[in-house]
């Protein structure tokens, strides 16, 4: 638990999970039964975590995503979860992303009209989906303060249309509000509790 | 005993002919007769299986299938494990004895048949050790190249289990397309007998069409609209999604089903966009061809 910011975190290595699955001991991620499969497991998982909770959903062992998989195991995945209608209250960060996983995820994302979080092996993390350049832009103030209030949020973006970004942004949950604090928290600086 | 003759070349230009011989109601016994068959190809194999199938179904009688005079081509289909997906459609008598397992280095996938989801896993699995290789040194890919051809394969399979309620087969194989292109090529082959794009539509989206509706609209719908049976957001873009990477490859897809054919075709290969009255025929038939790679063209 991060003092800072309330955070549950569980990490989930998706080739382990794969593994786990008897009919499939393979890195490669094909069929959309096998991601179904996998992201049950996943919400299996996270059911047991306090909320609100911090998944980092790590694909570093995966070698081929095909496009079913990438639909259900990371755009179904966060769909449910953005939907005010999800279980519990949880927020991704995807990882070990390979350049062979960018397009099937890319295009998921824009099909299903979501955004994702994704961190590199460096650290850094960027916005994936179909990002307009306002919400880029606030989602990256945030993230370079990692905790902003909301006076500071309505006096660097004043206009009526950063306020749609940023609920964008927040109904996404790309970003964390803590509206016990009135402000507003990058997953970046609710990962740094975890690491 | 009625004989069906085969062409001498047996690929995807000529399946077809072998489609409007079993299109009757006749429910006399065949003989598939393939003495003269110089060269056949996945699509000749896949499709060959999917007539045996077809004649056994509809005749009640498993359809005897006379083998080429040439040993080369026999010896060819033995080593892309025809003889063993066609051990349960053609009578036995004329089979070559196949070795259980007869997986060859030259090969790049075997003819398979795809009941299931561990079958699409298989497939994958093979490909990935197989298709690195070929693609990078042989057809001059990017290593990467790998992961998307098994991506296109894995999707390219899902169609069957997915939509087509029904088997179905898949074979690839590289060819030196000397004479009609100049170069190598991969050649992927996907055939069911499932409901086809027409009968997997039907219940979702017919009545838009009204009296329009038939196997073109239903392909169109497919392969240019990504329409899917499945009302959910996320389905319907694995045909898609093979059609993009395939044109980054400056490949060629076309995508058979009913009595029409819809065809991505690339400048090397001339063809109609749509072909419509062909015989018609159960499933969905899907023929990829990537050449080799070339840079100018990229």
């Amino acid at each position: 638990m991060n003092s800072e910011i309330r955070m549950n975190y569980l990490s989930i290595d998706v080739g382990m999970v794969l593994h786990g699955l008897n009919s499939s001991p393979s890195p490669y991620l094909v069929t959309r039964t096998t991601g179904r499969d996998v992201r049950g497991v996943i919400e299996e998982k996270l059911s047991k975590v306090k909320t609100p909770a911090l998944s980092r959903i790590d694909f570093t062992a995966i070698e081929v995503m095909d496009f079913s998989c990438a639909d259900e195991i990371v755009a179904r995945l966060l769909v449910r979860f953005i939907d005010t209608s999800r279980p519990q209250e949880a927020f991704f960060i995807l990882s070990g992303l390979l350049p062979n996983h960018q397009d099937p995820v890319a295009e998921v994302l824009e099909r299903q009209g979501t955004l994702a979080v994704a961190q590199d092996n460096g650290g850094s993390l960027e916005l994936l989906g179909n990002v307009s350049s306002k919400e880029e832009k606030i989602w990256q103030f945030i993230e370079t303060k990692g905790i902003v209030t909301i006076d500071e949020i309505n006096s660097a973006f004043m206009e009526k249309n950063d306020q749609i970004a940023l609920r964008r942004l927040i109904a996404q949950r790309v970003v964390f509000q803590e509206t016990a604090r009135n402000s507003y928290c990058s997953l970046g600086r609710a990962i740094e509790g975890w690491e | 005993m009625r004989a069906i003759v085969l062409p001498r070349v047996l690929d995807f230009q000529t399946y077809d002919e072998m489609f409007a011989e079993v299109a009757s109601d006749s429910t006399e016994a065949v003989v598939l007769d393939g003495m003269n068959l110089d060269w056949i190809d996945p699509n000749g194999m896949v499709n060959l299986l999917a007539v045996g199938s077809v004649v056994r179904d509809k005749t009640g009688h498993t359809p005897r299938l006379i083998l080429p005079k040439g040993g080369e081509v026999t010896s060819y289909m033995e080593r892309m494990g025809f003889f063993r997906a066609a051990r349960e459609i053609f009578s036995t008598g004329d089979l070559v004895k196949q070795k259980e397992d007869g997986e060859t280095s030259d090969v790049l996938l075997e003819v398979t048949q795809i009941t299931q989801n561990s079958d699409i896993h298989k497939v994958v699995d093979k490909v990935q050790n197989r298709a690195g290789a070929i693609l990078t040194n042989t057809l001059d890919y990017a290593p990467n190249a790998v992961v998307q051809f098994s991506v296109v394969l894995s999707e390219v399979c899902q169609n069957i289990i997915e939509h087509a309620e029904s088997a179905g087969w898949v074979a690839a194989q590289t060819y030196n397309w000397s004479h009609r292109l100049g170069r190598l090529v991969v050649v992927i082959s996907v055939t069911d007998l499932g409901v086809g794009f027409r009968g997997s539509l039907s219940s979702e989206h017919s009545n838009r069409f009204g009296k329009n509706w038939d196997d073109t609209r239903a392909l169109e719908a497919v392969f240019v609209h990504g329409l899917t049976r499945f009302p959910d957001m996320g389905r319907g873009q694995g045909i898609q999604q093979i059609r993009k990477q395939v044109r980054k490859w400056n490949g060629m897809i076309s995508v058979r089903s009913g009595t029409s054919r819809i065809i991505d075709a690339p400048h090397w290969f001339e063809s109609a966009s749509l072909q419509e009255g062909l015989p018609s025929f159960p499933g969905t038939q899907i023929n990829i061809v990537v050449p080799k790679r070339i840079q100018h063209e990229l």
